[in-house]
């Protein structure tokens, strides 16, 4: 065996290795967060247990806290006889004739406090009465916190149990949804999403979205969903800082192997990481076809609140009859939404507000479409 | 496997175990000697506590010593073969030396503290509370509140008995003085029966380069990190086999984490090539190991892991996350990998199907590997533990 921390495989002969190369690792990254998402709580970073554990030691500090001021400044429980209160230990019988409470010593404070307290006045230590006031309370408070968040775990298991049964999206429905070909739309997305715009507009009045994307704290342009990455790649061969998300982890895979930034999850989850006003283009297609018309309008909102001030927006769609007739039965019994034609989505992006609205002309389109507009 | 089982059974009130002074008569009132009793929450026959509690029993009572299993809750698969723990008391003997099989937490830990007679701890692993945290908030409640009844059992226990060295830095930790080390009491196959190992030698089983089948053996929860395998797979299809294939076999035990694993799967567009089993006859588990052409094992947390030695006993290559136990279970005898990088693992394992020398030599180090760990003589050693601490109770 032989092995490191930076992942050689080792076996019986250690001499032999094996050369690793594949997607970046921001992407492998990605794929464990895509996991990480699906848990109840989101994120093992911050959780009830977490909370348990914090009390629990601020509990136990107490507890030591209070063993020390005994007067032997012994372990709690172990000398409880001599203490004056707390029970004998088990330890204390060595021959084998065990007693012990059933609530062990140094699990409750009230009998630790009225332990320290007794000592303290046999003692005759002046501010025995004062600590006890200060840490008699205070073993209480955080006993009884534990309770409550206890309680309360026990509440929210059982909300985020019902609600995982009750809101579950079926497991994988992107892939019941051919992605449109975005390949043939790279020339007119490059040229869209690079176009400084009438009179040069920006945010500043001063320059095309084109500087506002390489510009100072404008983020990247947004293709969502980028399938296995020829649009985005082009996108950033011409100059762009491009970030993508792409559901199905296959294709994900093949999308970061050929360079992109991409994101292994719903297009919704990336836009609604970036700031506002701070995207420097957005490219809606894919997953605008399977949502349903409250999800596709939503969208067309996150992506309205990130893009930048004159930026664009480019919505690359599958005709309806096209997409309707040419999906298989499943797709058609379990897909909640439906394209939309290209002149809804003229009217609703007048409807938000963006400027320069068209749909774009391209001869080799075959079944989809694209309409572009500027925030 | 030693994972903790679903939180403990409720508790059985002040009468637990009868009366701490010992009865009047009892099985063992006509012995010289105590009896040496075992106590589990549930007696499962289906999971490795299970059996290693009943193959105890079995050995011990071969000695001619008495022996009982007796459990807080009945299972109904095994209540024949049980006693209640309330029952206990009425033939308790001061010479009698309990031993308490520790794999989760339950109220006998406090009834267990207030008898008198010697305690033994078979310790078998407590999961981290933290990997349950995000799935399970009461699971992870469990095992904390396992950890603290471990760590109680330490001042009480003559003796702690872990299962791997891991388990006893476990023990160590939260206070037992005195600790041994057995492994688990396990029925392995012999590797000379008939079709109990995939054939090598021969050739006539060579991996396959395409449609290779990878196992992954374990209660489907978090801390098997079941999705690291997942993530695996998806590299190693994309890279080398578009046509591979995970199975996974065993229990699905935590909810939350199941949906989510499943929903992985098929975000990740593996659904037909990972394939859950759940639980599964000891038949079915050894068909899924003759059919497989590696074994890979992604856990967060192992206190032993005993499908790694029953592939290696099948002569099944073993690619493995170095973790827990897993260093000292599989020695030089399989892969181990500092990372879980997909690329990393997915690499291993084509480098174990494509390079047949290679994975000769990890067969034949697995094989040779077994009887090292010295699985067939874990009984005979522990009963001769057990019975060491009863001599000095007598």
């Amino acid at each position: 065996m032989t092995d490191d921390d930076a992942g050689v495989v080792g076996g019986p002969d250690p001499s032999r290795r094996v050369p690793t190369a594949g997607p970046p690792a921001a992407f492998l990254d990605e794929l464990a967060a895509a996991f990480r998402r699906l848990s109840p709580q989101g994120s093992a970073d911050w959780n009830f247990s977490d909370a348990f554990g914090r009390l629990e030691a601020a509990q136990g500090d107490l507890d030591r806290e209070a063993a020390a001021s005994k007067p032997d400044g012994g372990d709690p429980g172990a000398s409880g006889a001599d203490a004056g209160g707390g029970p004998p230990s088990p330890a204390a019988d060595e021959a084998g004739g065990h007693s012990r409470s059933r609530v062990p010593a140094n699990r409750n404070p009230r009998v630790l406090a009225e332990a320290w307290l007794d000592s303290r006045i046999r003692s005759g230590a002046e501010d025995a009465a004062r600590r006890v006031i200060a840490v008699g309370p205070v073993h209480e408070s955080v006993a009884a916190t534990v309770e409550a968040f206890r309680f309360l775990a026990a509440r929210v298991q059982r909300l985020e149990d019902a609600a995982a049964r009750g809101t579950a999206p079926i497991d994988g429905l992107a892939w019941l949804v051919d992605p449109p070909p975005l390949d043939r739309w790279v020339d007119q997305a490059v040229l869209w999403l690079t176009d400084p715009g009438p009179g040069g507009a920006g945010p500043d009045g001063d320059g095309g979205h084109g500087s506002i994307v390489d510009g100072d704290g404008i983020g990247p342009v947004v293709v969502a969903e980028c399938g296995t990455g020829e649009l985005a790649v082009a996108l950033g061969g011409a100059g762009l800082a491009v970030r993508a998300a792409e559901p199905r982890g296959t294709v994900a895979w093949q999308a970061a192997e050929a360079g992109v930034d991409v994101h292994v999850g719903q297009a919704a989850e990336l836009l609604e990481a970036a700031p506002l006003g701070s995207l420097g283009g957005v490219v809606l297609a894919g997953v605008i076809d399977r949502v349903s018309l409250d999800q596709q309008v939503q969208l067309l909102a996150l992506a309205t609140d990130r893009l930048a001030t004159g930026a664009p927006l480019l919505v690359v769609g599958t005709r309806p009859d096209a997409a309707v007739y040419g999906w298989p039965a499943v797709a058609r019994d379990l897909v909640p939404g439906r394209p939309l034609h290209p002149e809804t989505w003229q009217l609703l992006l007048d409807r938000a507000g963006y400027t320069d609205v068209a749909v774009v002309d391209n001869a080799a389109a075959g079944d989809t479409y694209a309409v572009r507009g500027r925030r | 496997m030693t994972d903790p089982q679903a939180p403990g059974p409720t508790p059985l009130g002040s009468a637990a175990l009868g009366s701490t002074a010992p009865g009047p008569a009892g099985d063992g009132d006509d012995q010289p000697t105590g009896a040496v009793h075992q106590f589990v929450p549930m007696l499962h026959v289906g999971d490795a506590v299970g059996r290693h509690t009943l193959a105890v029993r079995d050995l011990l009572r071969a000695r001619g010593v008495p022996s009982e299993v007796y459990v807080e809750l009945d299972d109904p698969e095994t209540v024949e073969q049980t006693r209640p723990a309330s029952s206990y008391g009425r033939s308790a003997r001061p010479t009698d030396v309990l031993v308490y099989q520790f794999a989760t937490a339950s109220d006998l830990v406090d009834r267990l503290m207030d008898r008198p007679e010697r305690l033994v701890v078979n310790y078998h692993n407590i999961t981290p509370p933290d990997l349950f945290a995000p799935w399970d908030n009461g699971l992870a409640r469990h095992q904390t509140r396992a950890l603290q009844e471990l760590a109680e059992l330490a001042g009480r226990a003559t003796l702690g008995v872990a299962v791997s060295e891991v388990n006893r830095a476990d023990l160590v930790r939260v206070g037992f003085d005195a600790t041994e080390v057995v492994p688990p009491v396990v029925d392995l196959p012999a590797v000379d029966e008939p079709g109990a190992r995939r054939r090598v030698s021969d050739g006539v089983d060579a991996p396959r380069l395409q449609g290779a089948r990878w196992l992954a053996v374990g209660r489907v929860a978090p801390n098997k990190a079941i999705q690291d395998a997942v993530a695996a797979l998806l590299a190693y299809r994309a890279r080398y086999d578009p046509t591979a294939e995970l199975l996974v076999v065993g229990k699905a035990a935590v909810p939350a984490y199941v949906d989510a694993v499943h929903r992985y799967v098929a975000d990740l567009g593996l659904v037909g090539a990972v394939r859950f089993a759940g639980k599964v006859s000891d038949d079915e588990l050894a068909e899924a190991y003759r059919n497989a052409d590696v074994l890979l094992v992604t856990s967060e947390h192992e206190g032993y892991c005993l499908p790694v030695v029953e592939a290696m006993a099948r002569a099944l290559p073993v690619v493995a996350y170095r973790e827990g136990a897993l260093p000292e279970v599989l020695g030089n005898a399989g892969v181990l990998l500092g990372s879980k990088d997909p690329v990393v693992i997915a690499d291993a394992v084509h480098r174990v199907q494509a390079d047949e020398p290679w994975r000769t030599a990890l067969v034949n180090a697995g094989l040779a590997r077994v009887p090292d760990l010295g699985l067939d003589t874990a009984g005979d050693r522990l009963v001769d533990v057990l019975l060491g601490v009863r001599a000095k109770a007598d």
